[in-house]
């Protein structure tokens, strides 16, 4: 990073009052050289001005008394309602009064109507051509309550997206279908090896792994988990637990949350049927504060849920990443067989947990892990820094020894934006190959929500000044390529788990922290593939990386560095120019 | 005392801190007052819940802020400054109004897109000028949290509103 970049960083931290004296003396003599860290040094002060100007206002006594009359009287209406109807209905209507006072318009049309629906509260609407889902709150919500409560069985589906910050997706594995009646449950837990969006659906591959059953036993519920993976099973009593649950509690719960949805989205067809859906911000707070999003789709036709999306879980260990959970393919009042919920254990398989088999396993396979003294803290630190970064340039280059020595091929320079990201490929200093990488602009900015968009499109364009020759290939959501930003924050997130960790080691003349990595340590690599990382010890910014492994002919390792953050890109970095005597290669 | 009792108290006491808080995020008396009273009346539909030991000065400021964002967020427009001028609210400088009126609709919309906790934080210190240890009491968070999430909202905002900054 330069010296402009690192002053620039400093300009928050100055508005909010926390420079040393030092620090802030060093950015004042640079703010007296730099025109454009002036200038945002004043956009940060007319904000914080229109700041302190919102802090001076305040409403007048009488405006308060109004408000306070106004909000005496509807408690007042509302428990007249109540007593007058005798009965707690699921139906309240509140309305806010406005009060004759000189702060306040007076007609009727002033006055706003929330519509109280046994927690959720619309905004009012009207229905057009068929919406009724800006319909009056009170018909639409009523009739979604009145259907759940006829259901008594339930099943879906259950699956789980890995997300990366830069929009790359990845289906787990693993999927589950669910089965709820009144008073038990039972959960199959299949694994399938999925590309990017395929979802496993009882296909050829799939393959059960795990049944966990829930059943009453008298007044106590019994919970059996059998494991086909590790052919293991326990059996957990829950003392005074057996009741008669409702299987549509979590989606009654997700009808009550409507009142705090963010927007309705634009509808979509789920499994052949035309559905509506509303967003929800559901983050917690606390020390740990976690932003997270529901969505949920309504049937246009029936209007019962029809898929529920949980985006923003964190992944553990790796604060660059999140879970999307997906509870879809949803059967309402399902016939299930009666033996589903008779748990069954195969001959031979032993009373254990299925993680004490696996670990047991593990440790027979691999050999004893290292793991370094990482300094507390530092993988957030370096998670905090890499999610301000939006754009970015590297050297890449592969090598591999020979009698001794390194032997590096042509570099490549990779330049990378948050949506489009472009490798130019060198012949010395000359660019050989430049490869486009560029998403349909209708899904820039796009989050990880839309990873399911079947129109999505991610244009590959090669340019060859070599041969003179382009070739462009179009990528739908299964196929595209990974932003190369989201492997960068993946590996960087390793950090806790490195085998080896120092400190004060000079790259390039900048003093850096690293670690060294083995790839076993996330997956079933071999031993000898191994991922070293550097960091700027000021700034926390990755300075190299490298990703080592070993073959036949000997050791070889692909080497990122040269690393600039944040750059400033020239217009058309990420639009293709194919010069006009160029021919398009054909593709396979 | 009765639970309507002790609810009036509540409002009684609590009620120019609430209104005054939405005041300051939305710059418009009557938006406040539905806010107002939103948020007395969300508290008054879970009253038997609460117990002796809620915090009410952490709990209504928490309350107030989210509901006022939302508020900005739904309402996608503002009155004007000829409006607000005969709205009761009391304002101790009459220069450069008009631009500042343009500027904090911006910023309340833009708090609107703010993720919750950055958008809490940031309204909590800059508008109601509470410290950090005061804001993570509220928010249920250590100040060095409060710090994190105002860092990242002023970068985003800054982002944001980047144009209607410069004078």
């Amino acid at each position: 990073m330069n010296r402009h970049e690192e002053m620039s960083g400093l300009l928050v931290d100055s508005a909010l009052g926390e420079l040393s004296p030092q620090e802030q003396a060093d950015l004042k003599m640079h703010l007296d050289e730099c025109p454009k860290c002036r200038l945002e040094s004043k956009r940060i002060e007319a904000l914080l001005k229109c700041t302190q100007r919102m802090r001076e206002l305040s409403a007048d006594p009488q405006a308060c008394e109004s408000a306070e009359k106004a909000v005496l009287e509807a408690v007042r209406i509302q428990k007249d309602k109540r007593q007058t109807s005798g009965s707690n209905t699921s139906l309240e209507f509140i309305r806010r009064i406005t009060m004759n006072n000189r702060t306040a318009k007076l007609t009727a049309a002033a006055a706003v109507i929330m519509v109280v629906l046994g927690g959720v509260t619309f905004w009012p609407g009207a229905p057009q051509n068929g919406k009724w889902w800006l319909a009056s709150p009170a018909v639409w919500g009523q009739e979604i309550i009145a259907q759940m409560e006829k259901i008594e069985t339930l099943v879906h589906r259950e699956q789980a997206v890995i997300v990366g910050r830069y929009g790359r997706t990845h289906v787990s594995g693993n999927w589950s279908r669910i089965y709820q009646a009144a008073d038990r449950s039972r959960k199959d837990k299949f694994y399938e090896h999925t590309d990017e969006s395929t979802f496993g659906d009882n296909s050829p591959d799939s393959v059960l792994v795990q049944v966990t059953w829930e059943v009453p036993d008298g007044k106590d519920l019994k919970l059996y988990q059998v494991s086909h993976e590790h052919k293991c099973y326990t059996i957990t009593t829950r003392e005074g637990r057996a009741y008669r649950r409702d299987p549509m509690n979590e989606l009654r719960a997700y009808v009550g949350k409507l009142d705090k949805a963010d927007r309705i989205l634009d509808t979509e067809i789920f499994d052949g049927r035309e559905c509506v859906g509303f967003e929800i911000d559901s983050s917690t707070g606390g020390d740990n504060p976690v932003e997270l999003t529901d969505r949920i789709w309504f049937d246009v036709e029936t209007k019962l849920p029809v898929r529920i999306e949980k985006h923003g879980l964190p992944v553990t260990d790796s604060p660059g990443q999140t879970f999307t959970f997906i509870d879809d393919k949803f059967e309402y009042h399902a016939q299930i067989p009666a033996e589903k919920f008779v748990p069954k254990i195969p001959d031979g398989f032993i009373n254990a947990e299925p993680g004490e088999v696996w670990a047991a396993k593990d440790k027979q396979v691999k050999d004893k892990m290292l793991y370094a003294d990482v300094p507390a803290g530092l993988r957030d630190e370096v998670a905090g820094v890499l999610d301000n970064v939006k754009t970015a340039t590297y050297r890449q280059r592969v090598g591999f020894m020979r009698d001794d020595r390194w032997l590096f091929s042509d570099a490549s320079k990779l330049y990378i934006s948050p949506n489009a990201w472009r490798e130019d490929t060198l012949s010395g200093e000359k660019v050989h190959q430049t490869k486009f990488f560029v998403p349909d602009k209708k899904y820039w900015g796009k989050t990880s929500f839309d990873f399911n968009d079947k129109d999505f499109k991610l244009t590959q364009t090669t340019v060859n000044f070599s041969d003179r020759t382009y070739r462009v290939v179009n990528h739908d959501s299964k196929s595209h390529p990974d932003n190369p930003m989201d492997h960068i924050i993946r590996i960087a997130d390793m950090l806790n788990r490195a085998d080896r960790f120092w400190q004060d080691e000079e790259i390039d003349g900048v003093k850096c922290f690293g670690f060294e990595l083995s790839a076993k340590k996330y997956g079933s690599n071999p031993d000898t593939h191994k991922h070293k990382m550097w960091f700027d010890a000021k700034t926390k910014l990755p300075v190299r990386m490298e990703f080592a492994w070993v073959q036949t002919q000997g050791p070889g390792k692909e080497v990122r560095d040269e690393f600039q953050w944040n750059p400033a890109f020239a217009v058309g970095t990420f639009t293709p120019e194919i010069p006009a005597d160029f021919t398009v290669e054909e593709q396979d | 005392m009765v639970s309507r009792e002790k609810f009036k108290t509540l409002v009684d006491d609590c009620s120019k801190q609430v209104l005054n808080t939405a005041v300051r995020i939305l710059g418009d008396v009557e938006q406040a007052q539905d806010v107002h009273q939103e948020v007395f009346m969300a508290i008054w539909r879970r009253w038997h819940k609460y117990n002796g030991r809620t915090n009410w000065n952490a709990y209504l400021y928490r309350v107030t802020v989210r509901k006022a964002i939302e508020f900005a967020r739904r309402s996608r427009s503002q009155q004007s400054l000829r409006q607000q001028k005969h709205n009761g609210l009391s304002e101790h400088k009459p220069d450069g109004l008009m631009r500042a009126a343009e500027l904090q609709k911006r910023l309340a919309g833009s708090l609107a897109e703010l993720p919750k906790r950055q958008a809490d934080a940031f309204v909590l210190s800059r508008i109601e000028g509470l410290d950090t240890r005061q804001i993570g009491e509220i928010l249920g968070c250590s100040p060095e949290t409060v710090r994190v999430h105002l860092h990242r909202a002023l970068k985003r905002l800054m982002r944001e509103l980047g144009d209607y900054l410069i004078e």
